[in-house]
Protein backbone atom coordinates (compact mmCIF):
# COMPACT_ATOMS: atom_id res chain seq x y z
CA UNK A 1 0.00 0.00 0.00
CA UNK A 2 1.46 3.34 -1.06
CA UNK A 3 1.27 6.04 1.60
CA UNK A 4 -0.98 9.07 1.07
CA UNK A 5 1.83 11.65 1.11
CA UNK A 6 3.77 9.66 -1.49
CA UNK A 7 0.67 9.48 -3.70
CA UNK A 8 0.20 13.22 -3.26
CA UNK A 9 3.76 13.98 -4.39
CA UNK A 10 3.40 11.55 -7.27
CA UNK A 11 0.20 13.24 -8.46
CA UNK A 12 1.50 16.76 -7.95
CA UNK A 13 4.73 16.03 -9.82
CA UNK A 14 2.93 14.32 -12.70
CA UNK A 15 0.48 17.20 -12.97
CA UNK A 16 3.33 19.71 -12.90
CA UNK A 17 5.13 17.85 -15.67
CA UNK A 18 2.16 17.63 -17.99
CA UNK A 19 1.08 21.23 -17.44
CA UNK A 20 4.49 22.80 -17.98
CA UNK A 21 6.17 24.29 -21.05
CA UNK A 22 8.61 21.39 -20.89
CA UNK A 23 5.63 19.04 -20.94
CA UNK A 24 4.26 20.63 -24.11
CA UNK A 25 7.67 20.44 -25.80
CA UNK A 26 7.91 16.78 -24.82
CA UNK A 27 4.47 16.30 -26.37
CA UNK A 28 5.73 17.79 -29.61
CA UNK A 29 8.77 15.51 -29.62
CA UNK A 30 6.47 12.52 -29.12
CA UNK A 31 4.59 13.09 -32.32
CA UNK A 32 7.62 13.70 -34.54
CA UNK A 33 7.96 9.97 -35.44
CA UNK A 34 4.31 10.02 -36.42
CA UNK A 35 5.07 12.88 -38.77
CA UNK A 36 7.99 10.91 -40.25
CA UNK A 37 5.79 7.85 -40.82
CA UNK A 38 3.07 10.00 -42.36
CA UNK A 39 5.64 11.62 -44.64
CA UNK A 40 6.82 8.21 -45.80
CA UNK A 41 3.22 7.23 -46.52
CA UNK A 42 2.73 10.44 -48.47
CA UNK A 43 5.86 9.82 -50.55
CA UNK A 44 4.78 6.26 -51.35
CA UNK A 45 1.30 7.48 -52.24
CA UNK A 46 2.82 10.07 -54.59
CA UNK A 47 4.77 7.27 -56.29
CA UNK A 48 8.19 8.33 -55.02
CA UNK A 49 10.67 5.46 -54.70
CA UNK A 50 11.72 5.23 -51.04
CA UNK A 51 14.62 3.00 -49.93
CA UNK A 52 12.82 1.53 -46.90
CA UNK A 53 9.60 -0.13 -45.89
CA UNK A 54 7.46 0.32 -42.79
CA UNK A 55 9.39 -2.16 -40.63
CA UNK A 56 12.69 -0.46 -41.41
CA UNK A 57 11.31 2.98 -40.71
CA UNK A 58 9.84 1.80 -37.42
CA UNK A 59 13.16 0.23 -36.46
CA UNK A 60 15.06 3.42 -37.20
CA UNK A 61 12.60 5.59 -35.32
CA UNK A 62 12.59 3.42 -32.20
CA UNK A 63 16.29 2.70 -32.12
CA UNK A 64 17.69 6.04 -33.22
CA UNK A 65 15.01 8.49 -32.24
CA UNK A 66 13.12 7.11 -29.22
CA UNK A 67 15.86 5.30 -27.33
CA UNK A 68 18.76 7.27 -28.81
CA UNK A 69 17.33 10.75 -28.47
CA UNK A 70 13.84 11.15 -27.03
CA UNK A 71 14.33 9.13 -23.85
CA UNK A 72 17.74 10.63 -22.94
CA UNK A 73 16.69 14.20 -23.72
CA UNK A 74 13.33 13.97 -21.92
CA UNK A 75 14.77 12.28 -18.84
CA UNK A 76 17.67 14.73 -18.87
CA UNK A 77 15.43 17.78 -18.72
CA UNK A 78 12.81 16.36 -16.38
CA UNK A 79 15.14 14.26 -14.23
CA UNK A 80 17.75 16.89 -13.47
CA UNK A 81 15.04 19.38 -12.54
CA UNK A 82 13.04 17.10 -10.22
CA UNK A 83 14.71 18.45 -7.10
CA UNK A 84 16.73 21.28 -8.67
CA UNK A 85 13.51 23.12 -9.60
CA UNK A 86 12.37 22.93 -5.98
CA UNK A 87 15.72 24.35 -4.89
CA UNK A 88 15.64 27.07 -7.55
CA UNK A 89 12.02 27.90 -6.84
CA UNK A 90 12.60 27.98 -3.09
CA UNK A 91 9.85 25.44 -2.45
CA UNK A 92 12.08 22.71 -1.02
CA UNK A 93 11.56 23.86 2.61
CA UNK A 94 7.84 23.14 2.20
CA UNK A 95 8.63 19.53 1.34
CA UNK A 96 11.49 18.99 3.76
CA UNK A 97 9.53 20.59 6.58
CA UNK A 98 6.88 17.86 6.39
CA UNK A 99 6.87 14.62 8.41
CA UNK A 100 7.88 12.48 5.47
CA UNK A 101 11.12 10.64 4.81
CA UNK A 102 13.08 12.54 2.21
CA UNK A 103 13.90 9.35 0.34
CA UNK A 104 10.18 8.92 -0.27
CA UNK A 105 9.92 12.43 -1.66
CA UNK A 106 12.73 11.66 -4.10
CA UNK A 107 11.41 8.25 -5.10
CA UNK A 108 7.84 9.53 -5.53
CA UNK A 109 9.09 12.26 -7.85
CA UNK A 110 11.22 9.84 -9.87
CA UNK A 111 8.30 7.41 -10.11
CA UNK A 112 5.99 10.16 -11.37
CA UNK A 113 8.52 11.21 -13.98
CA UNK A 114 9.09 7.62 -15.09
CA UNK A 115 5.37 6.92 -15.46
CA UNK A 116 4.63 10.13 -17.37
CA UNK A 117 7.62 9.83 -19.71
CA UNK A 118 7.17 6.09 -20.28
CA UNK A 119 3.48 6.65 -21.05
CA UNK A 120 4.41 9.39 -23.51
CA UNK A 121 7.07 7.23 -25.17
CA UNK A 122 4.68 4.31 -25.41
CA UNK A 123 2.15 6.53 -27.10
CA UNK A 124 4.79 7.66 -29.54
CA UNK A 125 5.95 4.10 -30.26
CA UNK A 126 2.41 2.76 -30.65
CA UNK A 127 1.46 5.52 -33.08
CA UNK A 128 4.68 5.02 -35.02
CA UNK A 129 4.11 1.28 -35.10
CA UNK A 130 0.60 1.65 -36.47
CA UNK A 131 1.53 4.28 -39.03
CA UNK A 132 4.74 2.56 -40.17
CA UNK A 133 3.91 -1.12 -40.25
CA UNK A 134 0.53 -0.63 -41.87
CA UNK A 135 2.54 0.42 -44.93
CA UNK A 136 3.51 -3.23 -45.30
CA UNK A 137 -0.06 -4.48 -45.00
CA UNK A 138 -2.33 -5.41 -42.11
CA UNK A 139 -0.51 -8.71 -41.61
CA UNK A 140 2.69 -6.86 -40.72
CA UNK A 141 1.00 -5.34 -37.71
CA UNK A 142 0.26 -8.77 -36.26
CA UNK A 143 3.69 -10.16 -37.12
CA UNK A 144 5.46 -7.31 -35.41
CA UNK A 145 3.49 -7.49 -32.16
CA UNK A 146 6.28 -9.29 -30.34
CA UNK A 147 8.77 -6.66 -31.42
CA UNK A 148 6.40 -3.94 -30.32
CA UNK A 149 6.01 -5.42 -26.85
CA UNK A 150 9.76 -5.78 -26.54
CA UNK A 151 10.25 -2.18 -27.61
CA UNK A 152 7.67 -0.96 -25.10
CA UNK A 153 9.30 -2.88 -22.26
CA UNK A 154 12.80 -1.75 -23.22
CA UNK A 155 11.67 1.87 -23.53
CA UNK A 156 10.11 1.77 -20.08
CA UNK A 157 13.35 0.36 -18.74
CA UNK A 158 15.31 3.06 -20.59
CA UNK A 159 13.14 5.77 -19.05
CA UNK A 160 13.64 4.26 -15.59
CA UNK A 161 17.42 3.93 -15.99
CA UNK A 162 18.06 7.33 -17.59
CA UNK A 163 15.52 8.92 -15.24
CA UNK A 164 17.36 7.54 -12.21
CA UNK A 165 20.72 8.66 -13.62
CA UNK A 166 19.62 12.22 -14.31
CA UNK A 167 17.61 12.53 -11.10
CA UNK A 168 20.78 11.55 -9.24
CA UNK A 169 22.82 14.09 -11.23
CA UNK A 170 20.21 16.71 -10.37
CA UNK A 171 21.03 16.13 -6.71
CA UNK A 172 24.76 15.59 -7.00
CA UNK A 173 25.88 18.32 -9.40
CA UNK A 174 25.77 22.09 -9.27
CA UNK A 175 25.13 22.31 -13.02
CA UNK A 176 23.19 19.09 -13.60
CA UNK A 177 21.97 19.98 -17.08
CA UNK A 178 25.49 20.57 -18.34
CA UNK A 179 26.83 17.36 -16.83
CA UNK A 180 23.73 15.53 -17.98
CA UNK A 181 24.37 16.59 -21.57
CA UNK A 182 28.00 15.52 -21.29
CA UNK A 183 27.07 12.13 -19.89
CA UNK A 184 23.84 11.54 -21.80
CA UNK A 185 25.04 12.55 -25.23
CA UNK A 186 28.82 12.47 -24.90
CA UNK A 187 29.84 9.55 -22.76
CA UNK A 188 26.84 7.40 -23.66
CA UNK A 189 27.21 7.78 -27.40
CA UNK A 190 30.99 7.59 -27.54
CA UNK A 191 31.79 4.88 -25.05
CA UNK A 192 28.96 2.55 -26.09
CA UNK A 193 30.89 1.95 -29.31
CA UNK A 194 34.23 1.16 -27.77
CA UNK A 195 35.45 -2.42 -27.57
CA UNK A 196 36.17 -4.01 -24.22
CA UNK A 197 34.46 -3.63 -20.88
CA UNK A 198 34.09 0.15 -20.83
CA UNK A 199 30.94 0.13 -22.95
CA UNK A 200 29.19 -1.77 -20.17
CA UNK A 201 29.41 1.43 -18.18
CA UNK A 202 26.85 2.99 -20.49
CA UNK A 203 23.11 2.50 -20.45
CA UNK A 204 22.85 2.68 -24.23
CA UNK A 205 24.90 -0.45 -24.79
CA UNK A 206 22.63 -2.56 -22.60
CA UNK A 207 19.48 -1.00 -24.01
CA UNK A 208 20.52 -1.84 -27.55
CA UNK A 209 21.11 -5.40 -26.46
CA UNK A 210 17.53 -5.57 -25.25
CA UNK A 211 15.83 -3.95 -28.23
CA UNK A 212 14.23 -6.86 -30.11
CA UNK A 213 14.05 -5.67 -33.68
CA UNK A 214 17.01 -5.55 -35.97
CA UNK A 215 16.18 -3.80 -39.20
CA UNK A 216 18.78 -3.90 -41.94
CA UNK A 217 20.48 -0.47 -41.53
CA UNK A 218 20.87 -1.00 -37.83
CA UNK A 219 21.97 -4.59 -38.05
CA UNK A 220 25.66 -3.79 -37.99
CA UNK A 221 25.18 -1.27 -35.24
CA UNK A 222 23.23 -3.71 -33.14
CA UNK A 223 25.73 -6.43 -33.78
CA UNK A 224 28.58 -4.21 -32.64
CA UNK A 225 26.71 -3.10 -29.60
CA UNK A 226 24.90 -6.17 -28.48
CA UNK A 227 26.68 -9.23 -29.61
CA UNK A 228 28.92 -9.48 -26.58
CA UNK A 229 26.31 -9.91 -23.86
CA UNK A 230 23.09 -11.75 -23.24
CA UNK A 231 19.76 -10.06 -22.66
CA UNK A 232 19.68 -11.32 -19.11
CA UNK A 233 23.03 -9.67 -18.45
CA UNK A 234 21.83 -6.45 -20.09
CA UNK A 235 18.68 -6.49 -17.97
CA UNK A 236 20.71 -7.13 -14.82
CA UNK A 237 23.06 -4.26 -15.64
CA UNK A 238 20.20 -1.84 -16.32
CA UNK A 239 18.32 -2.79 -13.17
CA UNK A 240 21.55 -2.60 -11.21
CA UNK A 241 22.37 0.87 -12.55
CA UNK A 242 18.84 2.08 -11.86
CA UNK A 243 18.98 0.79 -8.30
CA UNK A 244 22.45 2.28 -7.83
CA UNK A 245 21.46 5.76 -9.01
CA UNK A 246 18.25 5.71 -6.97
CA UNK A 247 20.17 4.53 -3.92
CA UNK A 248 22.78 7.26 -4.30
CA UNK A 249 20.00 9.82 -4.82
CA UNK A 250 18.38 8.66 -1.59
CA UNK A 251 21.66 9.03 0.30
CA UNK A 252 22.17 12.55 -1.05
CA UNK A 253 18.66 13.78 -0.37
CA UNK A 254 18.82 12.38 3.15
CA UNK A 255 21.86 14.55 3.86
CA UNK A 256 20.71 17.57 1.88
CA UNK A 257 20.08 20.90 3.55
CA UNK A 258 17.22 23.11 2.42
CA UNK A 259 17.41 26.73 3.33
CA UNK A 260 16.14 29.79 1.56
CA UNK A 261 17.97 31.88 4.14
CA UNK A 262 21.34 31.40 2.48
CA UNK A 263 20.03 32.70 -0.80
CA UNK A 264 18.23 35.64 0.71
CA UNK A 265 20.76 36.67 3.29
CA UNK A 266 18.37 36.37 6.23
CA UNK B 1 9.19 21.67 23.71
CA UNK B 2 11.76 22.59 21.10
CA UNK B 3 15.25 22.91 22.52
CA UNK B 4 18.38 24.38 20.96
CA UNK B 5 21.60 23.46 22.74
CA UNK B 6 24.84 25.25 21.98
CA UNK B 7 24.07 25.32 18.27
CA UNK B 8 26.39 26.86 15.71
CA UNK B 9 26.03 26.97 11.97
CA UNK B 10 28.85 27.99 9.65
CA UNK B 11 28.70 28.51 5.92
CA UNK B 12 32.37 28.06 5.15
CA UNK B 13 34.05 30.88 7.03
CA UNK B 14 30.83 32.78 7.58
CA UNK B 15 29.09 32.24 10.90
CA UNK B 16 25.32 31.94 10.59
CA UNK B 17 24.58 31.42 14.27
CA UNK B 18 27.07 31.03 17.05
CA UNK B 19 26.63 28.77 20.11
CA UNK B 20 22.99 29.51 20.71
CA UNK B 21 21.03 27.79 23.45
CA UNK B 22 17.34 28.39 23.99
CA UNK B 23 14.01 26.67 24.37
CA UNK B 24 10.61 27.67 23.09
CA UNK B 25 7.77 27.19 25.52
CA UNK B 26 4.00 27.42 25.05
CA UNK B 27 2.85 30.90 24.16
CA UNK B 28 4.27 33.42 21.74
CA UNK B 29 7.97 34.24 21.71
CA UNK B 30 9.42 36.94 19.52
CA UNK B 31 12.74 36.42 17.77
CA UNK B 32 14.20 39.83 17.14
CA UNK B 33 17.16 40.90 15.14
CA UNK B 34 18.19 43.15 12.32
CA UNK B 35 18.51 41.75 8.78
CA UNK B 36 21.39 39.29 8.69
CA UNK B 37 21.32 38.68 12.43
CA UNK B 38 20.80 34.94 11.87
CA UNK B 39 17.07 34.69 12.54
CA UNK B 40 16.25 32.70 9.43
CA UNK B 41 19.24 30.43 9.89
CA UNK B 42 18.17 29.71 13.46
CA UNK B 43 14.59 29.00 12.36
CA UNK B 44 15.82 26.76 9.54
CA UNK B 45 17.89 24.84 12.08
CA UNK B 46 14.87 24.54 14.35
CA UNK B 47 12.69 23.42 11.43
CA UNK B 48 15.09 20.58 10.65
CA UNK B 49 16.05 22.04 7.28
CA UNK B 50 19.66 22.75 8.19
CA UNK B 51 22.05 20.46 10.00
CA UNK B 52 23.84 22.19 12.89
CA UNK B 53 27.62 22.48 12.47
CA UNK B 54 27.78 21.82 16.20
CA UNK B 55 25.25 21.45 19.00
CA UNK B 56 21.79 19.89 18.89
CA UNK B 57 18.23 20.89 18.08
CA UNK B 58 15.48 18.60 19.32
CA UNK B 59 11.77 18.56 19.85
CA UNK B 60 10.71 16.57 22.91
CA UNK B 61 14.04 14.77 22.74
CA UNK B 62 13.81 13.92 19.03
CA UNK B 63 16.53 15.45 16.83
CA UNK B 64 15.03 17.79 14.26
CA UNK B 65 17.17 17.42 11.15
CA UNK B 66 15.31 15.39 8.50
CA UNK B 67 13.38 13.54 11.20
CA UNK B 68 9.72 12.86 10.29
CA UNK B 69 8.87 11.93 13.88
CA UNK B 70 9.89 15.38 15.14
CA UNK B 71 8.48 17.22 12.12
CA UNK B 72 4.99 15.88 12.87
CA UNK B 73 4.72 18.41 15.69
CA UNK B 74 6.06 21.36 13.74
CA UNK B 75 4.62 23.95 11.40
CA UNK B 76 7.09 26.18 9.59
CA UNK B 77 6.36 29.35 7.67
CA UNK B 78 9.46 30.35 5.67
CA UNK B 79 10.31 33.97 5.03
CA UNK B 80 11.01 34.03 1.28
CA UNK B 81 8.08 34.58 -1.05
CA UNK B 82 8.28 31.23 -2.83
CA UNK B 83 5.35 29.09 -3.92
CA UNK B 84 4.02 26.65 -6.44
CA UNK B 85 2.48 29.44 -8.46
CA UNK B 86 0.03 27.56 -10.66
CA UNK B 87 -2.21 26.24 -7.91
CA UNK B 88 -4.81 28.01 -5.82
CA UNK B 89 -4.05 28.99 -2.25
CA UNK B 90 -6.41 26.30 -1.02
CA UNK B 91 -4.80 23.63 -3.21
CA UNK B 92 -1.36 24.68 -2.00
CA UNK B 93 -2.35 24.39 1.64
CA UNK B 94 -4.25 21.12 1.09
CA UNK B 95 -1.30 19.59 -0.80
CA UNK B 96 1.06 20.34 2.06
CA UNK B 97 -1.58 19.05 4.45
CA UNK B 98 -1.52 15.76 2.58
CA UNK B 99 2.25 15.63 2.94
CA UNK B 100 1.68 15.93 6.67
CA UNK B 101 -0.30 12.72 6.58
CA UNK B 102 -3.86 14.01 6.24
CA UNK B 103 -6.26 12.14 3.97
CA UNK B 104 -7.46 14.05 0.87
CA UNK B 105 -10.78 14.89 2.54
CA UNK B 106 -9.13 15.90 5.83
CA UNK B 107 -6.57 17.98 3.97
CA UNK B 108 -9.27 19.90 2.08
CA UNK B 109 -11.26 20.44 5.27
CA UNK B 110 -8.23 21.52 7.28
CA UNK B 111 -7.01 23.76 4.44
CA UNK B 112 -10.32 25.64 4.49
CA UNK B 113 -10.09 25.94 8.27
CA UNK B 114 -6.46 27.11 8.21
CA UNK B 115 -7.22 29.70 5.52
CA UNK B 116 -10.10 30.94 7.67
CA UNK B 117 -7.79 31.11 10.71
CA UNK B 118 -5.51 33.53 8.88
CA UNK B 119 -8.46 35.50 7.48
CA UNK B 120 -7.73 34.58 3.88
CA UNK B 121 -11.42 34.40 3.02
CA UNK B 122 -12.50 34.06 -0.59
CA UNK B 123 -8.99 34.89 -1.79
CA UNK B 124 -7.95 31.33 -0.94
CA UNK B 125 -9.58 30.14 -4.16
CA UNK B 126 -7.36 32.37 -6.32
CA UNK B 127 -4.24 31.12 -8.09
CA UNK B 128 -1.22 31.92 -5.94
CA UNK B 129 0.44 33.83 -8.78
CA UNK B 130 -2.53 36.22 -8.85
CA UNK B 131 -2.38 36.99 -5.13
CA UNK B 132 -1.02 40.11 -3.47
CA UNK B 133 2.07 39.83 -1.24
CA UNK B 134 -0.07 40.05 1.88
CA UNK B 135 -2.35 37.25 0.73
CA UNK B 136 0.63 35.10 -0.15
CA UNK B 137 1.98 35.64 3.36
CA UNK B 138 -1.33 34.39 4.74
CA UNK B 139 -1.16 31.30 2.51
CA UNK B 140 2.29 30.56 3.95
CA UNK B 141 0.94 30.90 7.46
CA UNK B 142 -2.02 28.66 6.63
CA UNK B 143 0.23 25.88 5.30
CA UNK B 144 2.19 25.93 8.56
CA UNK B 145 -1.05 25.54 10.47
CA UNK B 146 -2.85 23.00 8.29
CA UNK B 147 -1.93 19.90 10.30
CA UNK B 148 -2.55 21.66 13.62
CA UNK B 149 0.99 21.33 15.02
CA UNK B 150 1.75 22.25 18.64
CA UNK B 151 4.90 24.15 17.59
CA UNK B 152 4.86 26.96 15.03
CA UNK B 153 7.94 28.67 13.61
CA UNK B 154 6.99 31.80 11.68
CA UNK B 155 9.76 33.61 9.84
CA UNK B 156 8.83 37.26 9.29
CA UNK B 157 5.18 36.39 8.70
CA UNK B 158 3.93 39.97 8.58
CA UNK B 159 6.19 41.12 5.73
CA UNK B 160 4.26 42.78 2.95
CA UNK B 161 0.91 42.81 4.73
CA UNK B 162 -1.26 45.91 4.76
CA UNK B 163 -2.26 47.29 8.20
CA UNK B 164 -5.62 45.48 8.47
CA UNK B 165 -4.07 42.16 7.43
CA UNK B 166 -1.21 42.79 9.83
CA UNK B 167 -3.67 43.32 12.68
CA UNK B 168 -5.54 40.13 11.75
CA UNK B 169 -2.31 38.16 11.61
CA UNK B 170 -1.13 39.52 14.96
CA UNK B 171 -4.49 38.62 16.48
CA UNK B 172 -4.25 35.09 15.04
CA UNK B 173 -0.70 34.59 16.36
CA UNK B 174 -1.74 35.76 19.83
CA UNK B 175 -4.71 33.41 19.71
CA UNK B 176 -2.49 30.41 18.84
CA UNK B 177 -0.27 31.31 21.75
CA UNK B 178 -3.26 31.47 24.08
CA UNK B 179 -4.41 28.08 22.78
CA UNK B 180 -1.16 26.61 24.14
CA UNK B 181 0.86 26.37 20.96
CA UNK B 182 4.54 27.23 21.16
CA UNK B 183 4.90 30.00 18.60
CA UNK B 184 8.24 31.51 17.68
CA UNK B 185 7.85 34.57 15.45
CA UNK B 186 10.81 36.32 13.92
CA UNK B 187 10.83 39.94 12.93
CA UNK B 188 13.10 42.92 12.61
CA UNK B 189 10.17 45.24 13.36
CA UNK B 190 10.11 45.87 17.08
CA UNK B 191 6.58 47.16 17.29
CA UNK B 192 5.27 44.04 15.52
CA UNK B 193 6.74 41.72 18.11
CA UNK B 194 5.70 43.99 20.93
CA UNK B 195 2.12 43.75 19.71
CA UNK B 196 2.23 39.97 19.94
CA UNK B 197 4.22 39.23 23.04
CA UNK B 198 6.49 40.56 25.73
CA UNK B 199 8.65 37.43 25.65
CA UNK B 200 11.59 37.93 23.35
CA UNK B 201 14.86 36.51 22.09
CA UNK B 202 17.32 39.05 20.78
CA UNK B 203 19.72 37.90 18.11
CA UNK B 204 22.64 39.90 16.79
CA UNK B 205 25.51 38.82 14.56
CA UNK B 206 24.46 35.20 15.03
CA UNK B 207 24.57 35.39 18.81
CA UNK B 208 21.74 35.32 21.29
CA UNK B 209 22.09 38.67 22.97
CA UNK B 210 19.29 38.39 25.50
CA UNK B 211 16.11 36.48 26.25
CA UNK B 212 13.14 36.85 28.56
CA UNK B 213 10.31 39.32 29.20
CA UNK B 214 11.02 42.81 27.92
CA UNK B 215 11.20 44.41 31.38
CA UNK B 216 13.42 41.57 32.63
CA UNK B 217 15.73 42.00 29.71
CA UNK B 218 15.80 45.67 30.38
CA UNK B 219 16.62 45.00 34.03
CA UNK B 220 19.51 42.81 32.96
CA UNK B 221 21.25 45.75 31.41
CA UNK B 222 22.40 46.87 34.80
CA UNK B 223 25.22 49.05 33.60
CA UNK B 224 22.95 51.28 31.56
CA UNK B 225 20.74 53.86 33.25
CA UNK B 226 17.02 53.87 32.53
CA UNK B 227 15.21 57.05 31.65
CA UNK B 228 12.18 57.66 33.83
CA UNK B 229 9.65 60.37 33.12
CA UNK B 230 8.03 61.92 36.22
CA UNK B 231 5.30 64.51 36.36
CA UNK B 232 4.25 65.98 39.69
CA UNK B 233 2.84 69.18 41.18
CA UNK B 234 6.09 70.04 43.02
CA UNK B 235 8.75 69.00 40.54
CA UNK B 236 11.47 71.30 41.91
CA UNK B 237 11.34 69.71 45.39
CA UNK B 238 11.24 66.24 43.87
CA UNK B 239 14.32 67.03 41.77
CA UNK B 240 16.12 68.27 44.86
CA UNK B 241 15.50 64.94 46.59
CA UNK B 242 16.29 62.80 43.55
CA UNK B 243 19.66 64.37 42.98
CA UNK B 244 20.87 63.14 46.38
CA UNK B 245 20.01 59.47 45.70
CA UNK B 246 22.86 57.18 44.64
CA UNK B 247 20.62 55.36 42.16
CA UNK B 248 19.97 58.57 40.24
CA UNK B 249 22.56 59.70 37.73
CA UNK B 250 20.98 62.89 36.43
CA UNK B 251 17.81 64.92 36.45
CA UNK B 252 16.57 67.19 33.67
CA UNK B 253 13.50 69.38 33.50
CA UNK B 254 11.11 69.36 30.59
CA UNK B 255 9.66 72.43 28.93
CA UNK B 256 6.81 72.57 31.39
CA UNK B 257 7.89 73.01 34.94
CA UNK B 258 5.96 70.04 36.32
CA UNK B 259 7.76 67.34 34.31
CA UNK B 260 11.24 65.96 34.63
CA UNK B 261 13.26 63.07 33.25
CA UNK B 262 15.74 61.25 35.39
CA UNK B 263 18.44 58.70 34.56
CA UNK B 264 18.17 55.81 37.01
CA UNK B 265 20.89 53.17 37.47
CA UNK B 266 18.96 50.91 39.87
CA UNK B 267 15.24 50.84 39.20
CA UNK B 268 14.43 48.72 42.26
CA UNK B 269 16.17 51.09 44.66
CA UNK B 270 14.56 54.06 42.88
CA UNK B 271 11.04 52.69 43.34
CA UNK B 272 11.61 52.03 47.06
CA UNK B 273 13.04 55.50 47.70
CA UNK B 274 10.32 57.19 45.65
CA UNK B 275 7.65 55.31 47.60
CA UNK B 276 9.17 56.46 50.88
CA UNK B 277 9.43 60.03 49.64
CA UNK B 278 5.81 60.11 48.55
CA UNK B 279 4.76 58.80 51.95
CA UNK B 280 6.78 61.58 53.70
CA UNK B 281 5.93 64.55 51.51
CA UNK B 282 2.97 65.77 49.50
CA UNK B 283 4.61 66.21 46.09
CA UNK B 284 1.52 65.53 43.99
CA UNK B 285 2.90 62.70 41.82
CA UNK B 286 0.83 62.40 38.63
CA UNK B 287 2.83 60.25 36.20
CA UNK B 288 5.75 57.86 36.65
CA UNK B 289 6.72 56.35 33.30
CA UNK B 290 9.88 54.32 32.60
CA UNK B 291 10.68 55.48 29.06
CA UNK B 292 13.03 52.65 28.21
CA UNK B 293 10.77 49.80 29.18
CA UNK B 294 9.87 49.08 25.59
CA UNK B 295 11.44 46.83 23.02
CA UNK B 296 12.84 49.59 20.91
CA UNK B 297 14.95 50.95 23.72
CA UNK B 298 16.09 47.53 24.84
CA UNK B 299 17.08 46.63 21.35
CA UNK B 300 19.01 49.77 20.65
CA UNK B 301 20.84 49.47 23.98
CA UNK B 302 21.78 45.88 23.35
CA UNK B 303 23.07 46.28 19.83
CA UNK B 304 24.72 49.61 20.40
Amino acid sequence: MIEGPVRAIFGFTARGMTCSVKGWLFGLLLVLPWAAALLLRLLIWKGVQVPMGGVTLYGILVLAYVTGFLVPIATLFFGTSLVADEVEGGTLPYLFGRPLRREKIFLAKVAAMTVVLAAGCWLSILGTYLLSLSLDGAGALGRGAGTLLGDLATTALAVAAYGALFAFLGLAMKKPLFWGLIIGFGWENLVAWLPGFLKRLTLLFHLHTLLPHSAAPQGVVQQMLASSESRITALAFLLGYTALFLGLGCVLIRRMEASAAEREGG
Amino acid sequence: MIRVQSVSKWYGLVVGVNRISLSVEPGVTGLLGVNGAGKSTLLNLMAGLLRPSSGTVDLDGKPMFANPEALKSLGYCPSPDHFYEDVTGLEFVAYLGRLSGLSPAQARERAVEACREVALGEEAGKKVRAMSKGMRQKVKMAQALVHDPPVLLLDEPLNGMDPPSRAQAIEAIRRWGQQGKSVLVSSHMLHEVEAMTSRILLLHHGKLLASGEVPQVRQAIASRPMNVFVRCADARNLAAALITWPCVQSVSFGTEGKALTTEVTDMGDFRVRLGDLMADRELGLEILNPLDDNLSAVFSYLVA
